[in-house]
């Protein structure tokens, strides 16, 4: 069955089309990719899933209940978890203080009781804490617990915001370009990373993703969005070869597949390299301190 | 289960970091005596102090109290969610004259007066928390810079509410009628109210409401109903709003709607939230204090410097400039205020290690909203 169906959803701000007719549909314990060039509204159908935008045609259904109407933190509850582009973090806060905030939703005591100071306010707390460790430890941050998220470097707050999102305990994760200023071998990791995610927590995986190899490698199946319509869906090896998609990202006819993939990767590491220069500087000198 | 997670060669440098005191850190039992040490010096020397000045001086420190509750009432709204509010003695007189309504007009003792002043406050404050819903940023400013002057020349001059220009009285509680008294009364107050801000701001609300300050969207995708709980600091910060009225109005006896300017109360508990630290409690109690006192005797030590007679004529102008002058030199080099020198003494008493470096509080660092 579905976990995840996004039907035929349009939205417009002001003049200007940002999504047209789109359908997405997600199977259990699938990780899918959604890949296109900038401004093809990758991240808009995220923010119609998760309730940021309310699409003004569609329906959105996740689990089989219609969310449509739906507010974002009920669907968090619901059990969708997500990250953003640009990280998604509480940045005056340290990373444990975020996985605590991440597991809010799961709370059960009241803010009353928790001013009170009731004992099963503390027991829940220390509950929190031992499950934040135990995520931490396992995706290896265990030694960042303590620090102030506002310092670190833009990789490692990618991999903080996975830790956040799972504390959220999710059913659906979402992943907004978990893999952006990762290299080829990084990148790698990070796919093996995530196909073990989904078997240690039967997640379903929805990744935005540029880098074309990861998404070749990692997903179960691909949609392409250009100019807020869906261009094409497929397996991966069949998108990534199709002429429409190979022309939507380099603007031109594709002669021979093979070959343009890999010029697409080269213009791809290209285009991260000049885009995040400045958080990647601050990532080898930051990365000592630890 | 965690095998199949494993990064092997990126262990190595996080397993120095674990050794390196990067990770979890726990004082000895010597260091944990050293902090009690501290800990009870601390409230020794602050106890000794109270115990050995004046009447004059008493109503002097209460006062500054009183401003401690007040501004760990902007406090919230300020620092904790972000919300720049602007008309506080709308906050405060309100809760005072609904305090002086219940015991001086209806004949209620101080703690009905005390607890309605603190039901009142929350609920004018969850009024203006519903405005805040709609408006953001700038326009929120100016929505509590109006509140604030339309308390102040409306409802604080309602004769039967609050007794017009003659002014409405609130009797002292019984035992607590001296000056001496009526601060430790302040003193009592302000230790809850600095309690429940504790326990508020380590437990599920206080979490919701960094996350709100920071980013709604992020806050939304922790699963914090982030209405909801902007609400709920509204509510927490009227109702520490109503308590300090409460005290002001007891401390003061009678008040008069003069007594809740702009100026007088907005202004001056902006000012002490803002140099004590946003977020920092321990600052923003020490800097109320601090803010009294000079107020009290820096005018009379400015007269006896050697300056010319117009200085000495104009002292208690001198130290108001100066004192503007120096909130300005705190926010541009110390933008956490006092609490750059609280926050860490905190900490250390808490367990942690002695680290002047900002706890995560600070403005710097990169940019990571979404």
């Amino acid at each position: 069955m579905s976990v995840l169906e996004a039907d035929s959803v349009s939205i417009r701000f002001g003049g200007v089309q940002a999504l047209t007719d789109v359908t997405v549909k997600v199977g259990e314990y699938e990780i899918v990719g959604l890949i296109g060039p900038n401004g093809a509204g990758k991240t808009t159908i995220f923010n119609c899933i998760t309730g940021f935008y309310r699409p003004q045609e569609g329906r959105i259904r996740f689990k089989g209940v219609d969310v449509s109407e739906m507010p974002a933190h009920e669907r968090s509850a619901m059990g969708m978890g997500r990250t953003f582009q640009n990280v998604g973090l509480v940045k005056t806060e340290t990373v444990l203080e975020n996985m605590l905030t991440a597991q809010h939703a799961s709370i059960d005591y009241s803010p009353l009781a928790g001013i009170v100071g009731l004992p099963q306010t503390f027991r829940a707390e220390r509950k929190l804490r031992k499950r934040a460790d135990a995520l931490l430890e396992m995706l290896h941050l265990g030694h960042l617990r303590d620090l102030p998220v506002a310092g670190l470097p833009y990789g490692v707050l990618k991999r903080v915001e996975i830790a956040t999102a799972l504390a959220t305990d999710p059913d659906l994760l979402l992943l907004d370009e978990p893999g952006s200023g990762l290299g080829p071998e990084e990148a790698d990791k990070l796919g093996d990373e995530l196909l073990a995610l989904r078997d240690e927590f039967d997640l379903t995986i929805v990744m935005i993703e540029h880098h074309v190899p990861l998404v070749v490698r990692i997903c179960d199946y691909v949609y392409c969005l250009n100019f807020g319509m869906l261009l094409t869906e497929g397996l991966p090896l069949d998108v990534r070869n199709h002429p429409e998609v190979v022309a939507a990202y380099l603007g031109e006819e594709a002669p021979e597949a093979e070959a343009e993939a890999e010029r697409l990767e080269a213009a791809h590491v290209a285009a991260e390299l000049g885009a995040s220069r400045s958080s990647r500087s601050s990532e080898s000198s930051g990365s000592g301190e630890g | 289960m965690t095998a199949t997670l494993e990064r092997p060669d990126t262990d190595e440098p996080a397993e120095a970091a674990r050794h390196d005191g990067g990770g979890r850190f726990r004082p000895t039992a010597a260091g944990w005596g050293g902090r009690a040490a501290v800990g009870v010096g601390v409230l020794l020397v602050a106890l000794w102090y109270c115990l050995h000045f004046s009447q004059g001086r008493s109503d002097i420190l209460a006062s500054g109290l009183v401003i401690a509750v007040g501004a760990l009432s902007l406090n919230v709204l300020v620092g904790y969610v972000g919300q720049i509010a602007r008309g506080h003695q709308a906050f405060i007189g309100i809760g005072a004259f609904t305090a002086a309504y219940v015991i001086g007009q209806s004949g209620q003792s101080f703690y009905v007066g005390l607890l309605a002043g603190a039901a009142v406050g929350a609920v004018q404050a969850i009024v203006l928390g519903l405005i805040a819903l709609r408006v953001r940023g700038l326009y929120f400013a100016l929505v509590t810079l109006s509140w604030g002057v339309v308390a102040e020349n409306c409802f604080f001059r309602l004769k039967g509410f609050t007794g017009g220009g003659a002014g409405a009285t609130a009797p002292r509680p019984g035992g607590f009628t001296t000056d001496r008294a009526f601060f430790v009364m302040c003193a009592i107050v302000l230790s809850v109210v600095l309690l429940v801000d504790w326990r508020l701001m380590s437990t599920k609300a206080g979490r919701a409401f960094q996350a709100i300050r920071e980013s709604p969207a992020v806050a939304a995708n922790y699963g914090v109903n982030v209405q909801l709980y902007t609400l709920y600091a509204f509510a927490v910060a009227g109702t520490y709003a109503g308590v300090a009225g409460a005290l002001y109005a007891a401390r003061r006896v009678t008040i008069q709607s003069a007594d809740f300017s702009f100026a007088s109360i907005a202004l001056t508990y902006l000012i002490v939230t803002v140099v004590g630290g946003l977020r920092r409690r321990g600052g923003i109690v020490l800097f109320a204090v601090l803010y009294v006192l000079g107020g009290q005797y820096l005018p009379g030590w400015v007269r006896s410097m050697p300056i010319g007679d117009t200085l000495k004529a104009n002292a208690g102008y001198l130290v108001q400039a100066l004192s503007g002058l120096l909130a300005i030199l705190t926010l541009i080099f110390q933008p956490e205020g006092l609490g750059t020198f609280t926050a860490p003494l905190g900490r250390w008493l808490k367990g942690g290690r002695f680290h002047l470096g900002h706890g995560g509080g600070g403005a710097e660092g990169i940019n990571v909203r979404p």
